[in-house]
């Protein structure tokens, strides 16, 4: 459709007006902002099946994945076909992490999404003012006819990102995240995929038999949003706070306060819970593929800052986190 | 000198950047001083892996001495207001001397690098001097990282994919 408009020629206005309303749905798709929406829908609504690299720095491992929705939810199974076998399957709101090799499996309760859209229509307007957002060429990835779009931030406090959607349907094939020198952070590409047909909430289910065992209830029993007491007083020009909660866990006695920052497309947490007496932490920072974290006790809480930024942005959010009382 | 220091740090508007540079190369005073800050820049990069060692490592010594006058509470409150800042400092020197200019030879070629305005009107240090380790593991971690996740766009558009980061092999949490 887009090449039908750039062959009419002005004489034909009234063409145009009569396809006028086709045009408006290319015109849509053409725009990288729905394109980003179309991407996010595809992945929470599609069923698909897929081997996929996963790169970061100088190490590349290869996993299968397979999404399955229906009225019932969502169902998601992540298995490593590379080094020990794990295996995370997500039933909805519960994330069960499978580790073959020391026989656990774990888990944890999800917050429900379902209040929360995958991409805030205001979390798109600070997006554009943070990364300029473009159409790149059409590439073909895992024999699908992808659109790449890029991101280039407008400064150093973000990684930039080249995302590359299937035609038709938008489910991103290939993903990457870059520095500001442009090297490679960390990069995921289908190498083989199904979508649609032939994925079955079967598909989604574990693949071992794990009667015996050691299981691990983890994690959060709830979660309450609300303020927190807790603030970032400087966080890098374009992140604003899109949620507050409070964590509650099993066992522990405080509930641990989670502050979330997005500039649209990257999004950093601020976790603050009392200073752990038995638990080791690792102080200063980590990472976890494009994950950077920053640990840093204060003298009663430990504040835990992470998101897929660079390290320069979790280590200046965490070191203005304080708190200004409820 | 304070000039010379904030033109190291990348804080001088690039007009001044030219002026201070001119007095650099007919000062050898302040030529000296420029010399100095990179040497002292470059020991603080090369300190820099081993920076929350020696904070953990001073704080055990302390904790393993005898309490004789003071609680232990104290004594990690004393580390906490007097060591951590101190480390937090030494990183923030480090962040700013790598927002001055990326080359590892300290000197005045970095003077040419830096009359070029462009590095100096970037906002954020040059994050890929900046090596994190990778985490060990953590399993308080790995489920920071889920919760993370659910709020993050990126992850969104990523889909089931962004798990794999917690599942990855070499430096993921091994759920012990």
């Amino acid at each position: 459709m887009r090449r039908a408009h750039v062959v009419l020629v002005p004489g034909l206005v009234l063409l145009q007006f009569c396809a006028g309303v086709v045009l408006a749905e290319s015109l849509e798709q053409s725009d990288p902002l729905a394109w980003l929406e179309r991407i996010a829908r595809a992945a929470r609504q599609l069923n698909y099946s897929g081997t996929f690299v996963y790169q970061h720095g100088d190490q590349v491992e290869t996993s299968r994945i397979t999404h399955y929705f229906d009225r019932t939810g969502e169902y998601e199974k992540l298995e490593t076909l590379d080094g020990p076998k794990r295996e995370i399957i997500r039933n909805n709101n519960e994330i069960l992490t499978y580790d073959a090799e020391h026989r656990v499996v774990k888990r944890e309760k999800r917050t429900p999404r379902r209040n929360f859209p995958a991409l805030l229509p205001d979390q798109l307007a600070s997006l554009t003012e943070n990364y300029n957002l473009r159409k790149g060429e059409h590439e073909r990835i895992a024999g699908y006819d992808a659109q790449a779009l890029i991101l280039q931030p407008r400064d150093g406090f973000r990684y930039g990102h080249k995302l590359w959607a299937e035609v038709t349907t938008g489910l991103l094939l290939k993903a990457r995240m870059v520095d500001e020198n442009d090297h490679v952070v960390e990069q995921f590409v289908f190498t083989q995929l199904i979508i649609g047909s032939g994925v079955t909430r079967e598909s989604t289910r574990p693949s071992f038999a794990t009667g015996d065992w050691r299981r691990e209830p983890a994690g959060p029993d709830s979660s309450e949003p609300g303020d927190t007491g807790w603030t970032v007083k400087s966080q890098p020009v374009g992140f604003k706070k899109v949620m507050e909660m409070k964590r509650f866990k099993t066992g522990a006695q405080s509930p641990v306060a989670h502050l979330v920052y997005s500039d649209g497309l990257a999004a950093v947490s601020v976790f603050i819970e009392p200073l752990p007496t038995k638990r080791k932490f690792q102080e200063g920072l980590t990472h976890q593929g494009a994950v950077n974290i920053y640990t840093r006790p204060l003298p009663d809480q430990l504040v835990t800052v992470l998101g897929e930024a660079p390290a320069v942005t979790v280590m200046q959010m965490a070191n203005s986190v304080s708190f200004k009382g409820q | 000198m304070e000039k010379i220091s904030e033109l190291m740090d990348g804080e001088l508007e690039s007009h001044e950047c030219g002026m201070h540079i001119r007095r650099l190369s007919k000062d050898p005073e302040l030529a000296r001083c420029w010399d100095h800050y990179h040497l002292i820049r470059d020991v603080l990069r090369a300190e820099a892996g081993t920076r929350v060692d020696l904070v953990a490592s001073v704080s055990a010594r302390l904790q393993a001495e005898p309490t004789i006058l003071a609680p232990r509470r104290r004594l990690q409150t004393l580390i906490a207001r007097v060591a951590l800042p101190a480390a937090a400092a030494v990183a923030g020197v480090m962040v700013g001397g790598w927002l001055s200019a990326p080359s590892s030879q300290p000197g005045r070629a970095d003077v040419a690098k830096l009359t070029s305005p462009a590095p100096l009107t970037a906002a954020a240090p040059k994050v890929a001097a900046i090596a994190p380790v990778a985490a060990q593991a953590n399993g308080q971690v790995t489920e920071y990282i889920l919760a993370h996740q659910e709020f993050s766009p990126t992850s969104a558009m990523h889909g089931a994919a962004s798990y794999v980061r917690t599942l990855s092999f070499k430096d993921a949490d091994s759920t012990q």
